[in-house]
């Protein structure tokens, strides 16, 4: 489980808000209905971790961002500009390993002119960041003016009169999925107006 | 300027005699006229191959079958075809110009222009975009090659150098590269073949003036060598 | 200062699924003062090692040796390494960042804890070295300056630490033919009158074979080929099964053997090549 989960769960566990008390020692109280919501918590985050991991395993997030262009076409009526939100995205997830090696390398080389990016105070440690976020800020602006170039000379200009590659159609199947989210939803719904006692 | 990404402070730029200044003109010349760059992260705009290609051609609005087609064809003609679905930051720096040059060509533009397409790659990549080059030259694509590289200029038929803003010299690169003084006035150098037959012509050597290219002077050595 | 390095392994992310044998087994010395070419297709692994001499990655196997002072062992300070062996990045100007350019290259030295009287004369020091004239470019914005010059000035950065090893690698990648021959003639004259070490990664074999004493080829990880660039490069068969090219005018002259001419392929000096062929084509008249 990851770690965060994790110190999640024993804090619920340790210092929990009502119950009976099982075990105690100085601050530290154990009670029946802590042990519940320990476990309660700790499925809710795996459960949390599992399906947006499920979710990215299966949907490219080109696929994604699509599905949101079109999803949300209909607030383009209120002058959202959903196309151009969509862009950014497709944009963002595009240079996202790319500025990510990127911020390796600045890291790497302001290290080798001793930067005190792992080590020193507080202040020290600030400055050596600065030499890495200048370079990276200065290098994403570059980046933008750049692909803004590219894109315009390959005759961008908005949403307007785009048609798409990849076609996207409403099959049975996402019926049946739609279906299946929704009870699932309100399955959940009804649990939480459960009482625990009835469990 | 080519394609009115700038439009001229004076005087006029015609493409096919569409004139850069006209705003209404813009698109249809940028159809015509495509661009590659010079770094090769920074023109592909999809998350995948195919995506990226048909990126100019959803631009243009182009129905989805005829962009399929469009898309396979010029990934085929540069050899990226087994790539398609993959994300372009796990490709070489040579591939993803190759996309990038595949990308332009899906548009059909009447001409190309790459601005130091190949600076930024190591010896293979270069290798394999020049071959690329080649091979459109020979299907009938004018290309406008905006380069550094000496060996590059090579390939053209017919240079322009530019210094300080100012066309300087002009010609076949047999005629730019004999005017050795204006060159290095420039802070140019003929490619290292065209010195070694200057040299050898320098030292009576008879060889003729029209060579640039390896194969060349050893073709003309060899003869040269029998005939002595 | 002399370079040991005995049987290197580096493993890039050991264990997991994606790990990458990036060096292996990789032996050599360098003795103080040489100037070394560092060449070996792409991902042959030649970033990886001079990141492992600097002192920025620890082998994963292997020992390394400054004058004699073993810099593997987890004791040792390797911010006092990286002020001693220094290490010019591909396109090293995009880690600019300061207002001026003085404050900069002052970047180095600053986190070493040299006393600040020193550093201005270390700025201007190292500025000079790289040809730059310090009086009109202490004060200006570093992202004013031309290409050529930011990369100049990034490597004064690294040289106003004073380093007895400078590690250069794809020092003229990307810049134009006169930025090119400026910052290798700088280099060329560090090496001649500072005497220091150094170190040139490149794919351009011309600039390699022109400059370097001892050149070192690695392939796949593993040293395969090493010698001065006349050995190297007359062994044209072995250069070329390790990914490269030959240099333009040992291409030009073995592609010539290959035709009959009886000449030596390491020459890379245009004056001279054009002697030896015309003495061949005189030779087989007489
Ligand atoms: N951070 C990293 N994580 C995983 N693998 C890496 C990492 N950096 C490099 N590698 C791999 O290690 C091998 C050697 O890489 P290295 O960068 O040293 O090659 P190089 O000779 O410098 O290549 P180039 O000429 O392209 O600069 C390559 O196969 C590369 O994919
Ligand atoms: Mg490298």
């Amino acid at each position: 489980m990851y770690p965060e989960t994790r110190s999640c769960t024993v804090w619920k566990l340790l210092f929990p808000a009502e119950g009976q008390p099982l075990w105690q020692w100085w601050i530290f109280r154990i009670t029946d209905l802590g042990i519940w919501k320990a476990c309660f918590m700790s499925l809710r985050l795996a459960l949390l971790v599992f399906v947006t991991t499920l979710l990215t395993l299966v949907t490219s997030p080109m696929d994604l961002t699509d599905a949101l262009d079109r999803l949300f076409s209909f607030l383009k009526v209120l002058r959202i500009p959903v196309h151009e939100i969509a862009m950014m995205m497709t944009i963002a997830l595009r240079f996202i390993p790319t500025l990510l090696e990127e911020t390796d390398k600045i890291i790497k080389a302001q290290i080798s002119r001793g930067a005190p990016l792992d080590r020193g105070n507080i202040f020290r440690r600030m400055r050596g960041f600065v030499s890495v976020l200048i370079p990276l800020f200065v290098s994403a602006f570059r980046r933008a003016d750049e692909l803004a170039q590219a894109m315009e000379a390959r005759c961008y200009r908005g949403g307007e009169g785009r048609t798409r590659l990849k076609e996207m159609r409403l099959s049975s199947e996402d019926l049946w999925a739609t279906a299946l989210a929704l009870l699932f939803c309100a399955g959940t719904l009804a649990f939480n107006w459960m009482p625990y006692r009835w469990l | 300027m080519l394609n009115a990404l700038l439009i001229p402070t004076e005087g006029e730029v015609l493409v096919d005699g569409l004139d850069t200044r006209d705003s209404r003109n813009t698109w249809a010349i940028r159809q015509r006229v495509g661009m590659v760059f010079q770094n090769p992260d920074n023109q592909i705009v999809g998350t995948q191959v195919e995506e990226d290609v048909a990126f100019g051609l959803e631009n243009l609005g182009i129905p989805r079958q005829e962009m399929r087609r469009r898309v396979e064809e010029n990934l085929t003609r540069v050899g990226m075809l087994a790539y398609r679905q993959h994300p372009p930051h796990l490709l070489s720096g040579g591939q993803k110009q190759r996309v990038a040059i595949a990308g332009v060509l899906a548009m059909q533009p009447q001409s190309i222009v790459l601005d130091e397409a190949t600076s930024l790659l190591d010896p293979k990549g270069r290798l394999e975009v020049r071959k690329i080059l080649v091979q459109l030259h020979h299907e009938g694509v004018t290309l406008i090659l905006i380069t550094h590289l000496m060996e590059e200029a090579l390939l053209a038929d017919k240079l322009v150098i530019l210094n300080e803003g100012r066309i300087v010299l002009s010609g076949s690169p047999q005629e730019v590269f004999g005017q050795s003084e204006m060159l290095r006035h420039c802070h140019l150098e003929a490619p290292t073949v065209v010195r070694l037959a200057q040299a050898l012509r320098d030292q009576s050597v008879a060889l003729p003036n029209r060579i640039l290219q390896v194969e060349e002077l050893v073709d003309e050595l060899c003869v040269l060598k029998r005939s002595i | 200062m002399r370079i040991e390095a005995k049987h290197l392994t580096y493993i890039y992310g050991p264990g997991l699924p994606w790990e990458k044998r990036a060096l292996s087994d990789v032996s050599f010395s360098i003795e103080s003062g040489e100037f070394i070419g560092l060449i070996g297709e792409t991902g042959s692994g030649k970033s990886t090692l001079v990141q492992i001499l600097n002192g920025l990655l620890r082998p994963t196997e292997g020992t390394i040796l400054l004058d004699g002072s073993d810099i593997s062992n987890r004791k040792v300070d390797l911010h006092r390494i990286r002020a001693q062996v220094g290490l010019v990045f591909q396109f090293p100007e995009q880690q600019l960042f300061a207002e001026t350019v003085a404050d900069d290259v002052a970047f180095g030295p600053k986190n070493l804890g040299v006393p600040k009287e020193e550093i201005g004369k270390r700025v201007d020091e190292a500025l000079l070295k790289v040809g730059l004239r310090p009086q009109s470019l202490r004060d200006r914005s570093p992202f004013t300056l031309s290409g050529g010059e930011k990369r100049l000035v990034s490597i004064a950065g690294v040289l106003a630490m004073r380093p007895k090893v400078l590690i250069l690698d794809e020092v003229t990648a990307g810049l134009d033919p006169k930025g090119k021959k400026e910052i290798l003639a700088r280099i060329q004259l560090l090496h001649r009158v500072e005497k220091a070490t150094i170190i040139l990664v490149s794919h351009d074999m011309d600039e390699i074979a022109l400059l370097s004493q001892r050149i070192l080829i690695l392939k796949e990880g593993k040293l395969i080929l090493e010698g001065s660039p006349v050995e190297i490069f007359t062994r044209a068969q072995d250069v070329r099964s390790a990914g490269l090219d030959l240099p333009t005018l040992p291409r030009i002259l073995s592609d010539l053997r290959c035709r009959g001419f009886q000449l030596p392929t390491a020459i890379f000096e245009v004056g001279e090549a054009a002697r030896w062929i015309r003495k061949e084509l005189f030779r087989a008249a007489d």
